[in-house]
């Protein structure tokens, strides 16, 4: 049986811009099944990542609800959130954010410094590297590391807890379109060999193309949801 | 690796800003240790001076503000001798004498004239080197030890002072200020510096045979003359320890500014690495750090400056406190464990003061607006 790993429901967003309100989505309700590897594409201002920022439990909808793996995120203090966002997600962003004074290997431990007992982390951060075929680069500081390499290094950063699911944002946005492709390539077997749930928010038609599940999102509504099959 | 390792290795991240934060720091605890230090051995050597006197008890005249402006009748000494109570009577003349500008250390000395019966007044190992002259010597002086180093004298060298050139017979050394600026002289060479007429003394300095009974002298010679008065040295130190506490407060008040300024170099530093790194602290909570671990690691980095900074300040304020006494011998400098650690605490809750904003705004940053640098 599939199971749903997500759910939106009626979700709406809005932002105060100055005077006006921005309406960044409007009444958007969805549902991902565990093991997805899906896009949600859509042109700029379109709320594509408001939308993964709400599924991924980094902001709050002004209405409606989001449920994470039967959990209702709007229903979770703040204080609290930080328990889903370490368990159950991993987030990879258009930018790299590896800190420049550390090691890749200790970039993708920063997920679990606050944590006790963190040396058990290490051989899981060795496995991911190994996944990405960057074994040899784990004692290189980020700035010896290529752009897609770094990329590679940010995906073993937010697959180190073992999420259910990786939020992409953009993460072909900063890379040329032949590493743009190895990345995604890499993703896909990640989802297959892992099991995890992808979904990304983007631009790139490549990326799209190489997707089970197209949503395109226009003016902060679903105009299309297609499932494709290869 | 855990937060504080973390936090470390983000000071090296702009390695410049980290220096200039710790030398901040630094300098001000410099200041606060050195001016201590100076203050401890200053109160050392005060109250130490007054305490080797413990004991005694000096006759004075009534008002007067030291021992070198007070004049006493001589004969007070024939009605002290019919007291039973009283072991030892020491007739001194009190002589502040300019001394040549050639050397090293103070323009202005006290010559205290003694008679032989100082010998009972003062310890059994108060001569360092040579040995005590005789009342009826004249030209004859037992020196300080500092005084001695700073002027370069030994026993047997002649030290001229106004128109009396003093031969040095002894060395005597306290480890109290007196050994920078006191000298012992026969009683009548003094007599003749101040040309005081025979019968003139500055004080009487009186050991009692038990002390148990300096509050029966007391009462003895205030009531009997009504002109004098008689001082404890336990009063004296009193009095110089609330002088000494209240220059304390000064220096601590005077320092803690320097250290203030070096705290809010830590807020200034700790708050630009923290906009500066607002998107990776966005990351940070994305991955699932709490508040409480962002504001921690912030917290712990203005911490190691303070540490750091407070650590190097100490140092340097021993160094500067140990470069003043050199350069001023008649200045004692005393290290105490409690000003080390009171300066050291001192940095270190007001680094973590520093960093209590810094951390608390890098705590509240909303995941999602740090990571786009809002």
């Amino acid at each position: 049986m599939v199971k749903e790993i997500i759910r939106a429901e009626n979700l709406t967003k809005n932002y105060k811009l100055g005077e006006s309100i921005v309406h960044a989505l409007r009444g958007v309700s969805l549902s991902i099944n565990a093991g997805e590897f899906l896009s949600i594409i859509g042109p700029s201002g379109s709320g594509k990542t408001t939308l993964l920022n709400l599924l991924g439990a980094l902001d709050l909808p002004t209405s409606g609800k989001v449920f994470l793996d039967g959990v209702d995120l709007t229903q979770v203090p703040e204080r609290k959130l930080y328990e889903v966002r370490r368990n159950k997600i991993g987030f990879v962003f258009q930018h790299f954010y590896l800190i420049p004074t550390l090691t890749t290997l200790e970039n993708v431990l920063v997920p679990v410094i606050p944590i006790k007992n963190n040396s058990r982390f290490k051989d899981r951060a060795k496995e991911l590297f190994s996944l990405v075929g960057l074994e040899e680069r784990m004692n290189h500081k980020p700035n010896q590391l290529s752009g897609g390499e770094q990329q590679r290094v940010a995906i073993c950063r937010a697959l180190i807890n073992n999420p259910e699911v990786l939020f992409c944002d953009e993460i072909t946005g900063e890379l040329d379109s032949a590493t743009g492709e190895k990345i995604v390539s890499l993703l896909k077997e990640i989802n297959q060999k892992e099991g995890v749930t992808i979904v990304f928010v983007t631009h790139d038609p490549m990326v799209s193309s190489k997707s089970n599940r197209i949503i395109t999102l226009i003016d902060g509504k679903i105009t299309s949801d297609k499932t494709v099959k290869f | 690796m855990n937060v504080v390792t973390f936090s470390f290795k983000n000071l090296k991240r702009r390695k410049m800003r980290t220096s200039l934060a710790i030398l901040g720091i630094a300098l001000g605890v410099m200041l606060i240790t050195s001016l201590l230090f100076i203050m401890d051995g200053l109160e050392s050597s005060i109250t130490g001076s007054l305490e080797l006197l413990s004991g005694n008890l000096i006759v004075q005249e009534k008002g007067a503000v030291d021992q070198a402006r007070s004049m006493v009748n001589a004969s007070l000494i024939k009605a002290l001798q019919s007291n039973k109570d009283i072991k030892v009577i020491s007739p001194e003349i009190y002589v502040v004498a300019r001394v040549p500008e050639d050397g090293a250390g103070p323009r202005f000395i006290t010559l205290i004239g003694v008679t032989n019966a100082y010998r009972k007044i003062v310890s059994s190992d108060y001569i360092k080197i040579g040995t005590f002259f005789n009342e009826t010597d004249s030209g004859k002086m037992v020196i300080g030890s500092k005084l001695a180093k700073q002027r370069s004298l030994e026993v047997g060298d002649a030290f001229p002072i106004d128109s009396v050139t003093f031969d040095i017979t002894g060395i005597f050394e306290t480890n109290t200020l007196a050994d920078a600026i006191i000298a012992l002289i026969p009683l009548e060479d003094a007599r003749a510096l101040r040309s005081w007429p025979e019968d003139a003394l500055s004080v009487i300095e009186v050991k009692p045979v038990n002390p148990d009974k300096a509050d029966e002298i007391r009462a003895y010679v205030e009531s009997n003359f009504k002109d004098y008065e008689v001082v404890f040295p336990e009063d004296l130190v009193k009095e110089a320890t609330e002088i000494l506490n209240t220059l304390r407060d000064t220096v601590w008040l005077v320092s803690a500014i320097a250290v203030i300024i070096g705290g809010i170099g830590i807020a200034n530093a700790m708050l630009m690495s923290v906009m500066e790194r607002t998107p990776e602290i966005g990351l940070l909570k994305a991955t699932g750090w709490r508040n409480i671990d962002v504001g921690y690691s912030v917290l712990i980095e203005a911490l190691g400056i303070g540490v750091i900074g407070g650590l190097i300040g100490l140092l340097l304020g021993m160094v500067a406190a140990q470069t003043a006494q050199n350069i001023i011998p008649a200045l004692t400098v005393r290290l105490t464990l409690t000003t080390i650690i009171q300066s050291l605490i001192f940095g270190i809750i007001l680094s973590l003061g520093s960093g209590v904003y810094p951390a608390v705004k890098a705590a509240r940053l909303s995941p999602i607006k740090a990571i786009r640098g809002e």
